[in-house]
């Protein structure tokens, strides 16, 4: 079950690519599957850390990410791991600050986080009555807004570009809780994240 | 001259003492940040607070001293999932009675077994001026609830006595521990270690009469309870108040209202007289 799971997510990855690939000038040098970048991200809910090949399209205004994520145990009983597959979708131009410095004001993502582990199932035991849990247990979609500061990096030969980025960022299922209860505060559904991710 | 040494050495002092202050407020604005960087949904991450709260509720309990002979009251209230604006309004009302001595909060407290909501509904209940002591309910026992609500409030089927009452809370989330619960034979040595107790309450989140109790074991509950005199058989998770007897005249069984119903339930002991009484917010 997980293992195709896993694969389905992979697949679901790389359907927008080998559409999107052969217009994407700036990766037609590279073999289709080769990410344009890798992403290291702390907090958010993709995990404490988590990090992945990232991919561009539309001249960066859209990102693929396939982030592998861990959880410490704290106080529960074991490390949780988590893959997230999301799309950052970045609407508004970018602001250039310096030779090598530009803003990017607005990134949006949404993800859809799948967690290895056998408590969490992907459906429920049939003898639930229907609908008694209206969640799948496994799979959690996670959503953020945020910006970004690119760095580019002219004389570098691998690495073209450095991009650090902060997001506020929420679940499905705390969303569900604060439209049931609105005396749940923005604070109460909202966390922090931050991430950098290095451009090819 | 003197003075103006004085002075700066004052200054000094003043400004390790500012500077000290400002490493310290910001380590604790640091921490603060912490808390607001979330790494899942599924993450446990305490404060020492939110750990072993039953434990240590219960060990206020047994310093209130009630003896024996005195007359004692306690609140049953149930399924505070989600309903924080509610929760806070019943928790300021119980509040504002200076007669009850604990409280017991029959399971759901979430909806979906996460830390953030045990969280939020902590934050509410840790305020009432008495303390409060948690049942699981099914909805605190999938995802990883299981795991969120052992941290936070410890074991599942846990007994207490108060003056002279014995309180069982069982875990009766048959479904959610793969038909494995209610631990009835846990419940009969429980009833049988307790005949010397004059009232005999057992605490669960699903009725016996519900289907997700496990229709094998309504039987034998039933039986159990009456064969050792136990005076109520308390619940929450259908949401609305109910009083009945479905086993008989010697077994009341009642279920709270959800805290969403802005009600609650009141229980004073006096001796063998057991009696209760219905409050709507």
């Amino acid at each position: 079950m997980t293992i195709r799971l896993l694969l389905g997510l992979v697949c679901l990855l790389s359907l927008p690519l080998q559409t999107m690939a052969q217009g994407d000038s700036t990766s037609t040098a590279r073999k289709w599957y080769a990410p344009d970048g890798v992403t290291l991200q702390f907090a958010g809910n993709v995990g404490m850390f988590a990090a992945g090949p990232s991919y561009s399209f539309l001249n960066d205004k859209i990102n693929a990410e396939l982030l592998y994520g861990v959880v410490p145990k704290f106080e529960a009983e074991e490390v949780l791991h988590l893959l997230t597959v999301r799309s950052i979708f970045k609407p508004v131009n970018r602001i250039q600050l310096s030779n090598q410095l530009q803003v990017t004001p607005v990134r949006l993502n949404l993800g859809l986080s799948y967690y290895f582990r056998d408590q969490f199932s992907t459906s429920w035991d049939s003898s639930y009555p229907k609908n008694y849990y209206w969640w799948t247990s496994s799979l959690r979609i996670t959503g953020g807004i945020g910006a970004e500061m690119n760095y580019s990096l002219r004389n570098s030969s691998t690495v073209k570009e450095l991009s650090l980025y902060g997001e506020l960022s929420t679940y499905d299922l705390i969303v569900t809780s604060a439209i049931k209860d609105p005396t749940l505060t923005a604070w109460d559904i909202l966390s922090f994240a931050i991430g950098v991710r290095a451009g090819f | 001259m003197r003075n103006t040494c004085m002075m700066l050495t004052k200054i000094k002092r003043y400004s390790r003492v500012l500077l000290l202050t400002v490493i310290w407020g910001s380590l604790a604005l640091l921490h603060q940040a912490c808390e607001e960087f979330e790494y899942s949904p599924y993450e446990i991450r305490l404060d020492d607070d939110e750990k072993n709260i039953n434990q240590r509720n219960l060990e206020k309990i047994k310093a209130l001293n009630i003896a024996p002979t005195d007359t004692f009251r306690f609140v049953l209230t149930a399924d505070a999932q989600g309903f924080y604006e509610e929760n806070e309004k019943l928790v300021a009302h119980i509040n504002r009675r200076d007669d009850i001595d604990f409280v017991l909060l029959g399971g759901d407290l979430t909806d979906f077994g996460l830390v953030k909501e045990f969280k939020l509904v902590h934050e509410d209940f840790k305020t009432l001026n008495v303390p409060y002591v948690a049942v699981v309910g099914n909805h605190d026992a999938i995802n990883n609830g299981k795991e969120a609500f052992t941290a936070m409030y410890g074991d599942y089927d846990i007994s207490f006595a108060v003056g002279n009452s014995k309180f069982i809370l069982l875990n009766t989330n048959y479904l959610e521990f793969d038909k494995q619960v209610p631990n009835l034979n846990w419940l009969e040595e429980e009833l049988k270690a307790a005949a010397d107790y004059e009232n005999v309450f057992v605490v669960s989140h699903i009725p016996p009469t519900n289907t997700e109790f496990g229709e094998e074991n309504q039987e034998r509950y039933a039986n159990l309870l009456k064969q050792y005199n136990a005076t109520f058989s308390l619940h929450g998770h259908n949401h609305s108040y109910k009083y009945h007897f479905p086993f008989g005249e010697e077994l009341p069984v009642l279920e709270t209202a959800a805290t969403e119903k802005l009600e609650y339930v009141v229980f004073t002991v006096a001796g063998d007289n057991v009696s209760f009484k219905r409050v709507l917010i």
